[in-house]
């Protein structure tokens, strides 16, 4: 028989009973919709976590000049200086980094020349401006040589610049003071605070600091405020390449320990990598995933068993009809295709609203993706392979099992059937 | 003519439980190709049984089984239903059709399992032509009257050109004014077509429209002789047609 006439068998007997096929479908729907979604929510909220550590720096890690609590020695004090980020920075110390920006972070009274305000106070060397998600609203950073001749120019944030002049207009080339000191803005950051900064204890919003060079703020603002010990707040160090990064924190951990002279104790800094939290991130994910694939795959084997079940009950009902084909010359083969193609269209039309349905979890994602990132190129979206995921598995369901129902169907002793009431 | 249907030492045994019945205990009989015969006999004679290994339903339990020089006795499921589809139209007394779908497509069914070539939807057309029903050819079963089913149901039987027609019980659920016209099909079909005609039935009076009645009792044939005084039923089928639309007509 001819398949274009057994499709065409099954839609019509599907549309013959829209809600008993709806019923059965259900179970379909939901596992193939919550499947679907899931791979769309789950592949957005991936991207954003990318997004998020992307914005952080590419292969960049922390250092900051901290002791475990938990340490054994209590002699040991945290030790972290200007001169270390040097030391990185010699040639053949640690090849695998590129990059090392010191931070000083503080709190100062920033006045332009009216009200006095608190505000973040950031010393930065200028590679700062180098990563991560950086913007600049108006005017430029400043440069190397500023920083080394401790020049008092200053970038500041865009709320610092709405808060004393108004707005990022006009903001550049004014003066103002900080603890007392005189600055020049020379630029506006309008860099937006990372979701997740707040994980690396960077609650700082980039908006209300104001960024100097890092040895004017050392040697000008804070100079009784840092030791010889430490006088950085942390080290930002980007590897050479992502893939770096692991053998670049292992360079930086031994150098360290050589200069600070560290043997048997512990380190008397800490090293933080975004990389290893984004993984715990994502890990969440997979999380979610397998929350949302288990009641996926719960709901396609009761959907499954569904089918099965509303396929007996056709059999029975149509005992007859399997009687009058066979006698008409209908082969097993023919009823069992016959049976099997109706299961399968019930399956296949299941996973097409079972996609829609999937569609519709994902704008929602995407709703929720948007509120926490802001970003609305962080969306959640259906892919051509979740699609054909999902076409698949509620084939293989129709053919699994409607084989059971379609061989029962096709087995008839047409007689009996014909006699069957 | 030749020797269509030779059946020779025919026995079949059911087993119902412990119980071995005997509905068939060694039938012999010849039909000729265009022979119009009745099988009679009372229910549990062992008619149906006999019918239904004539029409490739069934397997003998023993004894052998010619069908137009194929012995039936030897075929597998497969075989047996490509012999149903290409040399046996069957009709039933409750007509058989599919319910939700139109005359047409009924009558195209048997041609999805096996076909004559050509369209398939000419050939149905034909054979709905044959029988008088050409005009409702889209309607569906419940917008025809019994009669009109049944021609339907003929049509179905007809439309693979079979040698024979197993008609079981084809008036049973007719007025008998309408088996009167049915029973005219089945006769103009034997005669103009010399398509070979079984007829299955308890009534004497169906029998009657054959050529011969073979009468079935207890599994063994009681009786086979030629009908004396034969109905023909007198209209012809286009008479049958227009009786049939004029009647349509007075009911609308």
């Amino acid at each position: 028989m001819a398949l274009l006439e057994s499709f065409r068998i099954a839609w019509g007997a599907m549309l013959t009973h829209k809600l008993r096929s709806l019923l059965t479908m259900l179970g379909i729907i939901i596992g193939v919709g919550a499947v679907v979604g899931m791979l769309a929510i789950g592949e957005g909220y991936s991207r954003y976590i990318d997004a998020e550590f992307n914005s952080l720096g590419v292969g960049t890690f922390y250092v900051n000049p901290s002791v475990d609590r938990d340490a054994d020695d209590e002699t040991l004090r945290p030790q972290l200086t200007a001169a270390n980020a040097a030391t990185l920075m010699e040639p053949g110390r640690a090849p695998a980094i590129d990059l090392v920006v010191i931070e000083l972070n503080r709190n100062g009274v920033v006045s332009a020349g009216g009200e006095r305000f608190l505000f973040g106070v950031k010393g930065v060397t200028p590679g700062f401006f180098t990563i991560g998600a950086q913007e600049l609203g108006d005017g430029r950073y400043f440069t190397d040589e500023e920083d080394l001749a401790s020049a008092r120019v200053a970038v500041i944030g865009q709320n610092v610049a709405e808060t004393l002049f108004g707005g990022i207009e006009g903001s550049v080339g004014q003066r103002i003071t900080v603890n007392g000191v005189q600055f020049e803005v020379i630029g506006v950051s309008v860099a937006q605070q990372s979701q997740i900064s707040g994980a690396f204890g960077r609650f700082s919003d980039p908006g209300e600091q104001v960024y100097l060079p890092y040895r004017t703020a050392r040697d000008r603002l804070f100079r009784n405020d840092v030791t010889t010990r430490v006088d950085v707040s942390s080290l930002t160090v980007r590897a050479r390449d992502v893939d770096l990064i692991d053998e670049a924190i292992r360079q930086v951990t031994e150098v360290l320990r050589e200069e600070h002279r560290l043997t048997y104790q512990a380190n008397d800094f800490r090293i933080t990598n975004p990389a290893q939290l984004s993984a715990q991130f994502q890990a969440i994910t997979v999380g979610f995933s397998a929350f949302l694939g288990t009641i996926g795959g719960i709901s396609l084997l009761v959907g499954g068993i569904g089918i099965m079940n509303i396929m007996l009950v056709s059999v029975a009902q149509r005992t007859r009809e399997i009687g009058l084909r066979k006698a008409v010359g209908a082969k097993r083969r023919d009823i069992l295709l016959q049976f099997l193609i109706e299961a399968l269209v019930l399956c296949l039309a299941g996973g097409a609203i079972g996609i829609g349905l999937g569609y519709l979890l994902s704008f929602g994602g995407t709703f929720v993706l948007y509120t926490i990132s802001q970003d609305p190129n962080i969306r959640a979206s259906v892919s051509l392979f979740s699609i054909i995921l999902a076409t698949s598995i509620s084939a293989s369901i129709g053919i699994f099992f409607g084989l059971f129902p379609a061989i029962r169907a096709a087995r008839l002793d047409p007689i009996r059937a014909l006699r069957n009431e | 003519m030749t020797d269509l249907i030779v059946v020779k030492n025919l026995t079949k045994v059911y087993r119902m439980g412990d119980v071995e019945v005997h509905a068939l205990r060694g039938v012999s009989l010849t039909i000729r190709e265009g022979e119009m015969v009745a099988i009679m006999g009372p229910s549990g004679s062992g008619k149906s049984t006999l019918m239904n290994i004539i029409g490739c339903l069934d397997q003998p339990s023993d004894g052998a089984y010619n069908l137009d020089g194929v012995s039936v006795a030897d075929l597998n499921d497969n075989q047996l239903a490509e012999i149903r589809n290409q040399k046996i139209g069957f009709v039933f007394q409750q007509y058989m059709l599919l319910q939700r779908t139109t005359a047409l497509r009924n009558v195209e069914l048997p041609m999805l399992y096996g076909g004559k070539g050509g369209s398939r939807h000419e050939r149905a057309m034909a054979a709905l032509a044959a029988v008088g029903m050409d005009e409702r050819m889209h309607h569906k079963p419940n917008e025809l009257s019994g009669g009109q089913q049944q021609r339907v149901a003929i049509a179905r039987a007809l439309v693979n050109e079979p040698r024979i027609i197993m008609a079981d019980e084809p008036t049973g659920a007719l007025d008998t004014r309408t088996g009167e016209e049915i029973m005219g099909i089945f006769q103009k079909l034997n005669r103009e077509q010399g398509i070979t005609v079984i007829l299955v039935t308890h009534e004497h009076d169906v029998a009657q429209h054959a050529e011969r009645i073979i009468s079935v009792r207890d599994g063994i044939i009681a009786g086979d002789e030629p009908v004396q005084g034969r109905i023909l039923a007198g209209a012809t089928v286009a008479a049958v047609a227009t009786e049939a639309e004029a009647m349509d007509e007075v009911a609308s």
